[in-house]
């Protein structure tokens, strides 16, 4: 029985089709007929989605066409697989949410302005995770989804075992993390960190921010292996739904004597690009204060 | 008659085509939709983290944009990287072109030189070969880089880590096995990529249109650093990447996300071409046997079509071999290199630009920070940005041609433009990344 | 959502053996401080987890008050008023850069025989809280609703 897939590409930067296709695995289905694309426009000509077994989106929900695509899509399909931290949480675009989208598009485009044209897609008024729009049923973060992950998933789909991610962070996995007692070093900024950091020991410890006990895991700790603090692509771990308040939760147990206070805030000198880098629209406050607050009337007014 | 193409399938992004045709002309317009607006989230940002933020503007080409962005923020801090972390960089550069090209070839364009197969196009032998062809480029990227899809070794200064030995072997091995599968599948990639040129190619005239490529000292193809060198009918220009404004200019349209870019020659502006073809044809000699072999059919390609779009397809092939073998070449130098993975780095307010050779052609970024280190202002211009108003040119006069000869059935004229956008592999997703503050 | 009965709403996190302590004795000692302010009661500042700060503005507080022991001995669980340091400092950095005003966030240490200067507290801040804006937070599914 073929397994028809769907791949369905919103804001995307088709990092996770790449990721998809670059595992000899898959290609191994796909030539092999266990699994056929039935459609993406990245890899085959369909120009319709029909009915497929399995519906993978991609790339975050960014304007108005995002969201009719993926409801419309979400009807012809049983099961539906949010493939990659933009789907998950938003992603890097979900930076966005700090900007009015008036702001975004306007102005910058001069003075012609191709929303106004009438031709082309009109942002929403911010980014939302894919669960917002249409139910999902396997989420798979990363950015992109690392190989392991990939592999349970096509495990999952083909011979039915049953996908689960992790439950523990990053840390959990990370060769960096060994029970050396090294006294913590002051927090700087990565860049100036960069001038005596050893790449093979644990960042946190060296004052450097990693994001790894807010991160969830399932990627063998792919950055810090390779001398990278990691950045927090994962996502949040399933119990929690606030990455960066995990994390800011973390620094304070890690650096709570830290001499004078500011340190640390010269170190994480920009907490929302830094803590909720892929996470902004998961998080309990999803957005700037401008992009979706209203001020009310107090009852007593 | 109005074609429309909604949308562009077996490219990278979202791309509608409208093709009018009326009496007396052909009106093209090739709309990028889709948005994020990368260059406005990098503000606010701080320095270090634009390596890691600008290459999810794209799958297809992150290690282009990881190696851009690191190229600005070192120029904005004025350090120069040491000989082995360049030489890190450069191997990783070269397998992200390696790979995305493969990734275009085999799998974008691929049920189109597959003849007879159609959909069926990836049950073919060939498919699988150019599979594990394309994973040995990806491996390469791996290791330099860190991860093949959104690398994270080039840092401010230089890199994360240079290779251990076990590294070096890994890639030695590679890079072996990648060429002895490029020679076991050329045959049969030339046959079917010549056939579809003749095939589709149709006399069409591309002169005229300048075309633009990193220019360096040595032999070959230069893809991670030196002066632009842009070659018109009857000068060439020659501008070091930190004076780019002076010579390219962005203009938004108000039927595309992405913006339509020309080079400014003393004020008279023209649109031009990146990528493989302009490469090929302004590099140095070939310094490499497999590649320099590969090149000879490209010319003798070319002469038969000059400049004709498809023929970026063979450019595309020469360019792999290109890059292995530069790879080998480059191991063997860092034996001979200190061992130095990067350069003291200081916070500093600034400016900088780094320029270089991405899969399809020149990408551009800038950027300006603070005192404090954060990022004020970031501008990027990608090589499809700049390719999109060539491909509008293109598809105008070549389906003129097929009106003047006569050729008006619609899915005909629907099929030459699919091949011809997709013989550009243009990634729209680069191409509409962007929002930009167009005053200077 | 509570169904608010006194604006502005004000939450504060105390500490068992300090500032829920100097607020207990307030109460008891008929000390005025304004009933807008709810408190809740945790074992130790080091308790106090960042995600209930973004909670409580989420669904409507007007501000959120942290109660701790002074540093450096006071604290019964020896250190978790120095990560309630740290974490506050990060917190306020966060949001602020989210946009939200200075006076929605406060960090207090109050011992527990200071029960006049908790009230005070209390009172200022439910006092700044009124010249707050009330807040309303756009749900997701208003911007779905605005396109299906």
């Amino acid at each position: 029985m073929v397994i028809n897939i769907g791949i369905v590409s919103l804001a995307y930067c088709a990092g996770c089709e790449v990721a998809l296709a670059s595992m000899e695995r898959f290609c191994n289905l796909i030539a092999d007929g266990v699994v056929r694309i039935a459609y993406s426009t990245l890899l085959v000509d369909s120009e319709k989605l029909e009915n497929v077994d399995v519906l993978f989106v991609t790339g975050s929900i960014r304007t108005g066409e995002d969201i009719i695509a993926v409801k419309e899509a979400s009807r012809k399909a049983s099961k539906i697989v949010a493939f990659g931290s933009c789907t998950c949480f938003g992603g890097i675009p979900g930076l966005g949410n700090m900007i009015r989208r008036e702001e975004i598009v306007g102005g910058v485009f001069g003075s012609v302005q191709p929303s106004e044209s009438g031709l082309l897609p009109k942002l929403a008024k911010f980014v939302i995770p894919l669960q917002s729009v249409v139910d999902v049923n396997y989420m798979v973060p990363g950015c992109p989804p690392p190989e392991p992950v990939i592999e349970a998933l096509l495990e999952s789909l083909v011979h039915g075992r049953e996908f689960t991610l992790p439950s523990v962070s990053i840390c959990n996995e990370c060769p960096l993390n060994r029970d050396d007692k090294k006294p913590v070093k002051e927090p700087r900024r990565r860049l100036l960190a960069l001038n005596d950091v050893d790449v093979d020991t644990c960042f946190l410890k060296q004052g450097v921010l990693c994001m790894g006990p807010a991160t969830l895991a399932g990627c063998r700790a792919l950055c810090p292996s390779r001398g990278a603090p990691c950045i927090g692509c994962m996502g949040p771990l399933p119990n929690s739904r606030d990455q960066a308040a995990d994390m800011i939760d973390a620094l304070s147990g890690v650096f709570y004597m830290i001499e004078p206070l500011e340190r640390i805030l010269e170190a994480v000198l920009d907490p929302v690009g830094l803590l909720s880098m892929f996470t902004l629209p998961y998080s309990t406050i999803p957005y700037h204060r401008r992009v979706g607050v209203e001020e009310v009337k107090r009852d007593a007014d | 008659m109005l074609i429309e193409i909604k949308p562009v399938t077996r490219i990278e992004g979202h791309l509608h085509a409208y093709i009018e045709i009326g009496r007396d002309d052909v009106r093209v317009q090739l709309r990028a939709g889709g948005f994020r607006g990368f260059e406005r989230i990098l503000i606010g940002r701080p320095i270090e983290e634009a390596p890691h933020i600008a290459p999810r503007i794209c799958g297809v080409c992150p290690v282009a944009h990881h190696l851009a962005s690191a190229k600005a923020v070192d120029a904005l801090l004025g350090v120069d990287i040491p000989r082995a972390a360049r030489i890190v960089r450069e191997i990783m550069g070269l397998g992200g072109v390696a790979q995305s090209h493969l990734l275009h070839l085999g799998f974008l364009i691929y049920p189109d030189i597959e003849y007879g197969r159609g959909s069926d196009a990836y049950s073919a032998p060939l498919f699988k070969k150019l599979v594990t062809l394309r994973r040995r480029a990806v491996r390469i990227v791996d290791v330099s880089g860190g991860r093949h899809v959104h690398p994270f070794n080039a840092v401010p200064g230089g890199v994360l880590k240079l290779f251990s030995r076990e590294d070096i072997e890994v890639l030695k091995t590679e890079v072996e096995y990648g060429l002895k599968l490029l020679g076991e599948v050329y045959g049969d990639i030339v046959e079917r990529v010549e056939k579809f040129i003749e095939d589709n190619a149709d006399a069409m005239p591309c002169r005229g249109v300048p075309m633009a490529a990193l220019a360096g000292n040595g032999k070959g193809i230069e893809m991670y650093d030196g002066v632009v060198k842009v070659v018109m009918d009857n000068t060439n220009l020659l501008f070091r990447p930190n004076e780019y404004m002076k010579y390219v200019v962005e203009e938004s349209i108000d039927y595309s996300y992405s913006k339509r870019v020309y080079i400014d020659v003393d004020g008279v502006r023209k649109i031009f071409r990146v990528g493989p073809l302009p490469r090929l044809l302004t590099s140095q000699e070939m310094p490499y046997d497999a590649s320099r072999k590969f090149y000879r059919d490209f010319e003798l390609l070319n002469s038969r079509w000059p400049l004709h779009p498809l023929v970026y397809n063979l450019a595309r092939i020469v360019e792999i071999a290109y890059c292995f073998e530069r790879i080998a070449e480059l191991l063997n130098e860092l034996q001979n290199v200190q061992a130095l993975p990067r350069t003291k780095v200081e916070l500093k307010e600034g400016e900088g630009i780094g320029i270089v050779e991405a899969p399809r052609g020149l990408l551009i970024h800038h950027y300006k920070c603070n005192g404090n280190g954060v990022i004020t202002y970031a501008n990027i211009i990608t090589p499809t940005t700049v390719n999109i108003p060539v491909m509008e040119y293109d598809i105008r006069e070549m389906v003129k041609l097929l009106i003047d000869r006569h050729v008006d059935d619609a899915e005909n004229i629907k099929r030459r433009i699919l091949y011809l956008v997709r013989s550009y592999d243009p990634c729209v997703s680069c191409a509409t990344h962007t929002i930009h503050i167009a005053k200077r | 959502m509570i169904p608010v009965s006194l604006e502005p709403r004000v939450i504060a996190f105390t500490c068992t053996y300090c500032a829920y302590a100097a607020a207990e004795t307030a109460g008891v000692s008929k000390l005025q401080y304004p009933p807008h302010i709810y408190i809740i009661r945790l074992p130790c500042s080091g308790m106090f987890r960042s995600y209930y700060v973004f909670k409580a503005l989420y669904n409507g507080f007007d501000s959120v008050l942290w109660g701790g022991c002074h540093p450096p001995y006071d604290c019964h669980f020896i250190n978790g008023n120095y990560k309630a340091r740290v974490r506050a400092a990060l917190l306020k950095s966060y949001l602020n850069q989210l946009g939200f005003e200075d006076d929605r966030f406060r960090l207090e240490w109050i011992a527990a025989g200071e029960a006049d200067r908790f009230a005070s507290i209390a009172k200022e801040i439910v006092k700044k809280a009124t010249s707050l804006p009330r807040l309303r937070f756009l749900d997701n599914s208003e911007v779905v609703s605005e396109w299906l």
